[in-house]
């Protein structure tokens, strides 16, 4: 009997993780819904989040959004978009930003915090869960498509 | 170390407090060295006059803190402001400023900084004291040891241009710099002015290739070179005949005094990433008139990242002509039998091969995320030094330099924050 209850929690502990999983990895890029961009590819979703090349595909600067590092979305977004750790993508930006080429990244707690902040800035641009999208945001790119 | 953990105990409450348009950021390590040569002590790179010999935990070169300042101002300009304590000869602003800059980004294509930047001659040169920056427990010896240089005063103008996937950056720099030089018999300051250079850059998430190069003049004069100057100067109008004894002696003179001397620098480097598993390379060249001879050096490197650690092997070697001091034609015979000659003579001997540097290491090492701002290193390095070869180290007689094989523990954690 002990063992049954062990496996069962094993299998339900594996189906939340499967789930959290499954949720967590649908990430959309989005931007103010009066952005004039529509479309974005993953080279440039990169060049953006990774300090290389700040601007929208217009040309029109742009300000990226980023979480806090204990934020389990950030850290499936970086595994997604360029395979790499925080710990890894944290070194990438101490090399851009300790020797001042780049300017920091502005950085919120929470997706609450980040959505807002979209809402009210045509300029900026951030990721989040799709299941919190807005109607004053647009999708630019989308992370499992 | 109380110095650390005061400035720590100040900011730390600050980083969480921050106006909208001020980030106060920072970087550090804490380290220690062990090296087990008595001959051949351990340093970073030629502004340190402390290193570790005979297996001597060493911790003051292997640790550093830096605080950074961005802040915002309207009409596309920001302020950028980085101190950094290391190991200094002497606390001062200026010798803790490394960035105090002013930055007007025109666009996402252009941008021009005005003050002092990170001077960009190689391709770690700008961020080899952020530690956490790099997988190694420190940057390459061979290369980044003879370049004490850590920033520029001056402008520079940056391009950024996309086509397609590809990224093409392009900076041209000017201004002047000041480091020190140190070993046993002293510390000199060497000014470099009209530094110019260009850095560009062709690269992909996946890859990049990188090449700089940097003209410059030395502008100041060294006391133990002027010192040497003078002693030949010196028999030429006192000793009759002097001519036939030491050849072209004006010659020597020419070639021992730095002042007015050009030195270049040049870099082809590049970096490969596929998937779990990234190389880089980098081949270098310093090149000078005077008594600082051709330097080639160059290293490669294979990491295995895996989520929490990544394991690492460097070869780095560096090469340089000897100056054969029988070139000069000096009747040393003869030289002997004036007061003082003899050790003139080995003086513009060790000094014309003073910066000479000829050996090789291999490196192995482990790098451990312990979080995703915090890493733990460790690196084995065992450098075969050639006679005559081991200038990077500290060596209580510089004329004795023997063939040696020494092996060096590096252990340092580093964080940001």
């Amino acid at each position: 009997m002990a063992h049954l209850k062990l496996t069962l929690l094993i299998i339900t502990l594996q189906l939340l993780s499967v789930t959290a999983l499954a949720t967590e990895q649908d990430l959309v890029v989005v931007v103010n819904i009066n952005n004039p961009t529509s479309q974005m590819t993953k080279s440039q979703v990169i060049d953006l989040f990774m300090g290389r090349y700040i601007a929208f595909p217009n040309g029109e600067k742009a300000t990226p959004i980023d979480l806090i590092d204990n934020n389990h979305i950030k850290r499936f977004f970086y595994q997604n978009l360029v395979g790499m750790s925080l710990a890894r993508v944290n070194a990438y930006w101490s090399r851009v930003k300790f020797t001042g080429r780049v300017k920091p990244s502005v950085k919120v707690p929470s997706e609450a915090g980040l959505i807002q902040h979209i809402q009210s800035s045509p300029l900026s641009i951030g990721y989040m869960e799709r299941k919190h999208l807005t109607k004053q945001l647009k999708i630019v790119y989308a992370l499992n498509e | 170390m109380k110095i650390f953990i005061l400035i720590w105990l100040i900011l730390a409450p600050l980083v969480n407090a921050q106006p909208k348009n001020l980030h106060l950021s920072g970087f550090g390590s804490l380290g220690v060295i062990s090296s087990d040569s008595k001959t051949y002590g351990y340093r970073p790179d030629l502004d340190q006059s402390d290193g570790s010999f005979n297996n001597t935990p060493y911790y003051a070169s292997s640790s550093i803190l830096g605080l950074q300042l961005d802040y915002a101002l309207p009409a596309n300009t920001d302020l950028v402001f980085q101190s950094v304590y290391h190991n200094q000869n002497t606390l001062s602003l200026d010798s803790t400023t490394r960035l105090a800059f002013v930055r007007f980004t025109a666009n996402p294509e252009w941008s021009f900084r005005l003050g002092r930047t990170a001077v960009d001659l190689f391709l770690l040169t700008e961020y080899r004291d952020v530690g956490f920056g790099y997988t190694w427990a420190h940057t390459p010896s061979e290369v980044y040891g003879l370049m004490p240089y850590r920033y520029l005063d001056g402008v520079d103008i940056t391009h950024s241009a996309h086509i397609s996937h590809l990224s093409l950056r392009s900076k041209l720099f000017v201004g002047t710099t000041t480091t020190e030089l140190a070993s046993y018999v002293g510390r000199e300051s060497v000014k470099l002015e009209d530094v110019a250079g260009l850095s560009f850059s062709l690269e992909t998430f996946q890859w990049s290739l990188q090449y700089r190069y940097t003209s410059s003049r030395i502008a100041s004069t060294s006391p133990s070179t002027e010192a040497l100057v003078s002693g030949i100067e010196g028999l030429a109008a006192s000793v009759p005949g002097f001519e036939t004894i030491w050849p072209n002696s004006n010659d020597t003179v020419d070639r021992l005094r730095l002042k007015g001397q050009a030195a270049d620098y040049t870099s082809l480097g590049g970096r490969y990433n596929w998937q779990s598993w990234s190389a880089l390379a980098e081949v270098s060249r310093i090149s000078t008139a005077s008594n600082f001879n051709t330097v080639t050096t160059g290293y490669t490197s294979l990491i295995f990242h895996g989520q929490k650690y990544s394991l690492y092997g460097i070869y780095a070697a560096t090469h340089t002509h000897l100056f054969d001091v029988a070139s000069l034609g000096v009747d040393v015979a003869t030289l002997a039998t004036i007061p003082g000659g003899t050790e003139l003579y080995a003086g513009v001997g060790a000094n014309l091969n003073f910066y000479t540097t000829n050996q090789s290491t291999w490196s192995l090492g482990l790098r451990w995320n312990l979080s995703p701002k915090i890493a733990l290193k460790c690196q084995w390095d065992q450098t075969r030094i050639k006679e005559q070869g081991g200038v990077l180290w500290l060596n209580k007689d510089f004329t004795n330099q023997p063939k040696e094989t020494v092996n060096t523990l590096f252990t340092n954690v580093g964080f940001i924050f």
